[in-house]
């Protein structure tokens, strides 16, 4: 198994900035965020992609990982809720067909197949390693709210959990949280443990600049990162 | 062990190098205020014998007494060498209110950093450059170079100013200064050559003088320095800080949605909100804030608001705004109802707000909130002066009624002329903060109530 700091020290000797998403949500699990179950296969190998497919259990996720793409879904590199081999399989031709009519330049190393997750409140946690303030949280409500709903706030680490509190109180994902209009309220002890997760990678490897997880899902019981995005210094 | 930052409000004896007779220097305007200070002021010019009646010396080390602190106000290129004279007459403590450094691009910069260089090697600390420097009520120090007969200065009070910009200092202080509230001490920094805004707040946290803090920035100089300070200052007095530059968008392309929205200004929320600082969102909102932290001496500890006016209007606004704010408005206890009942007319209005109509009197001002006030955390009075039943002696009612209650009182008086005016000066001479609109009065009573959460760390 590879080690946190080795997924560091490969990215920066192949000089990528950004994590591949893999190995951004390695790191993620490594400080005790939950990440859907995954596989990685080679992009030339379509049997072994219908096999991670089966033996994580449908409905999967595909998705292409990329040095030349960072924008997965405006690429084409996501393709959602397959519930079967064939359609696996079919999935595969296209989103090659996709990603080479949306970035020509792309060369897809390998493709990542997830276990696909339950509906959930969506939210935004992350943070950035700031000149002025030093490591940062972010948080707010994610998935298609967070540019029109522009709910995030941040918070300066390291904090106490008063203030991660008084942080989450400060938005509308904390309102939905409680539980809102009859929904139940949700697990906020599993947004705490991610945040906290998120402060320890911060700690722990300081060559980490930003992370960005969008969405993070959080349920009735636990909460699970679904796009782990980690941009090295 | 006095604080770095006490000997600048603190000298004994000051020397104003670049002191002259020319009004349209500033040499010129700190030379008169330096009237005002009651310790000992060496004017340094070699181009005169006298100044405005002091004796005027060529050098800085022609000067025969110990200098506590020098204000240098030369033009930038000189400043440097001047900083050698400071070290040969053993001076510790400068402003340096020259402009023409950093703020003034690469070769500012440049001459900036070389005296940064020098003071660090001399140990010489410095307010500046570009800073309008110290305001001390307690011993007259005023190093601004704004002449009183424009701007006046504010009376002894218990409200300090820390200020990035020295306009906006200016522009506080006279603020100030019209509503007849007192200020302790004020500071403008500027370039933060060396002494900062944490400097200052780590100060004033300590200095008995200093009650609460209104605070202006635009940037902090070490965040994490700043947020330590801020959190260290607020967690013993009110804090409030208005930050502008609220929008600037960074240049940077950016990879990820966290650094897009993030901006500089949502980790300046954060460290303010982290720190327990009332945060200003803009000029009115500071002075309404920093006028309701300095004058009310009760905490507001909870959100159960009273309303008394004598106007329905104003009071519906209030209200409007009291839930904005997260205040609640719970009915009139009911023997607290009872009581009023039996006191006053069938027509005044005995709910939540308590509503003496046009021909509420001065004490029923004083009956209500007597009444009714133990039941509520804070109130709103408000006060339409035109009803011919009322007085300026309904303003003595309001703030002793409070003060019997101890719990925290925010006033509207609305703006008008004479009589309005003199109502609302006298119950900001009696410590109740008073305000031209019901939704400022509300505004300034949330800060109260926001002030003392983040004191006493409960939510």
């Amino acid at each position: 198994m590879t080690t946190p700091h080795h997924i560091i020290e490969i990215a920066l000797k192949e000089g990528r900035k950004a994590l591949f998403e893999h190995e951004a949500k390695e790191l993620a699990r490594s400080a005790g965020i939950i990440v859907p179950r995954f596989v990685l296969v080679d992009p030339r190998d379509p049997k072994a992609v219908v096999a991670a497919g089966e033996s994580l259990g449908f409905p999967v996720v595909l998705k292409a990982v990329s040095t030349e793409i960072l924008h997965k879904t405006d690429a084409g590199a996501v393709i959602l809720n397959i519930t079967t081999s064939a359609g696996l399989s079919a999935s595969i031709t296209t989103m090659k067909n996709m990603v080479a009519a949306r970035t020509p330049s792309a060369v897809i190393r390998s493709f990542l197949i997830e276990k696909m997750m339950p509906q959930g409140l969506e939210l935004l946690i992350g943070g950035l390693r700031d000149k002025q303030f030093g490591p940062s949280l972010s948080f707010g409500l994610g998935g298609v709210w967070v540019e029109a709903l522009k709910d995030a706030v941040f918070g300066i680490l390291p904090m106490t959990r008063d203030e991660m509190l008084d942080m989450i109180g400060e938005t509308r994902a904390g309102m939905f949280l409680k539980g809102f209009r009859g929904s139940p309220s949700l697990d906020q002890e599993a947004v705490l443990s991610v945040l906290n997760a998120v402060a320890k990678l911060f700690a722990d490897h300081t060559e980490i600049l930003e992370i960005d997880m969008n969405p993070v899902r959080v349920y009735v019981r636990s909460a699970a990162a679904l796009d782990v995005r980690i941009i090295l210094a | 062990m006095f604080h770095d930052l006490h000997n600048f409000f603190y000298p004994k004896t000051v020397a104003l190098i670049g002191a002259t007779d020319n009004v349209s220097k500033p040499g010129r305007s700190i030379l008169e205020n330096l009237a005002h200070f009651n310790g000992a002021v060496y004017p340094v010019n070699p181009k005169h014998q006298t100044l405005l009646g002091h004796h005027c010396y060529p050098s800085i080390t022609a000067v025969p007494e110990d200098i506590d602190l020098a204000i240098v106000a030369l033009p930038a290129p000189l400043v440097e060498q001047e900083i050698g004279r400071l070290h040969e007459k053993g001076i510790h403590h400068a402003i340096l209110v020259s402009s023409g450094f950093a703020e003034s691009g690469a070769v500012g910069i440049v001459m900036q950093q070389r005296i940064a260089e020098l003071t660090q090697k001399y140990g010489i600390r410095v307010i500046g450059p570009n800073a309008l420097g110290v305001y001390n009520t307690e011993n007259g120090l005023d190093s601004f170079f704004v002449s009183r007969e424009r701007v006046s200065r504010p009376v002894a009070g218990r409200l300090s100013i820390v200020s990035q910009s020295g306009a906006i200092a200016v522009i506080l202080m006279e603020a100030l200064a019209r509503d007849g509230m007192g200020i302790a001490k004020a500071v403008n920094y500027g370039n933060r050559l060396d002494i900062d805004d944490a400097d200052a707040l780590d100060y004033f946290a300590d200095d008995s003088r200093t009650g609460s803090v209104a605070m202006y920035m635009e940037s902090v100089a070490d965040g994490r320095k700043f947020l330590r300070a801020a959190k260290a200052f607020a967690s013993k007095k009110p804090l409030v800080i208005w930050k502008a530059g609220k929008h600037e968008l960074g240049a940077a392309a950016v990879a990820s949605h966290t650094a897009t929205l993030a901006g500089t200004y949502g980790l300046y929320e954060a460290a303010f909100r982290q720190a327990g600082a009332v945060e200003a969102y803009d000029f009115d909102h500071m002075i309404d804030a920093a006028k309701a932290v300095a004058l009310m001496d009760y905490p507001c500890v909870g959100n159960k608001l009273l309303v008394v006016t004598n106007g329905g209007g104003m009071a519906v606004a209030a209200s409007d705004q009291a839930q904005l704010e997260g205040f609640i408005m719970p009915r009139i206890p009911e023997p607290a109802r009872q009581k009023l009942e039996s006191i006053f007319p069938p027509f005044f209005v005995k709910n939540n707000p308590i509503d003496l109509t046009g021909s509420g009197k001065n004490e029923d001002y004083f009956t209500a909130l007597k009444e009714a006030l133990p039941y509520y955390d804070a109130a709103i009075v408000i006060v339409l002066m035109g009803a011919t039943t009322v007085t300026e002696e309904a303003t003595e009612m309001i703030a002793r009624a409070c003060h019997n209650a101890q719990k925290p009182v925010t006033c509207c008086i609305l703006q008008g002329l004479g009589y309005t005016q003199e109502a609302m000066h006298s119950l900001l001479k009696r410590g109740i903060p008073v305000y031209p609109s019901p939704e400022r009065a509300v505004r300034a009573l949330a800060a109260l109530r926001s002030a003392h959460k983040k004191k006493e760390g409960c939510t």
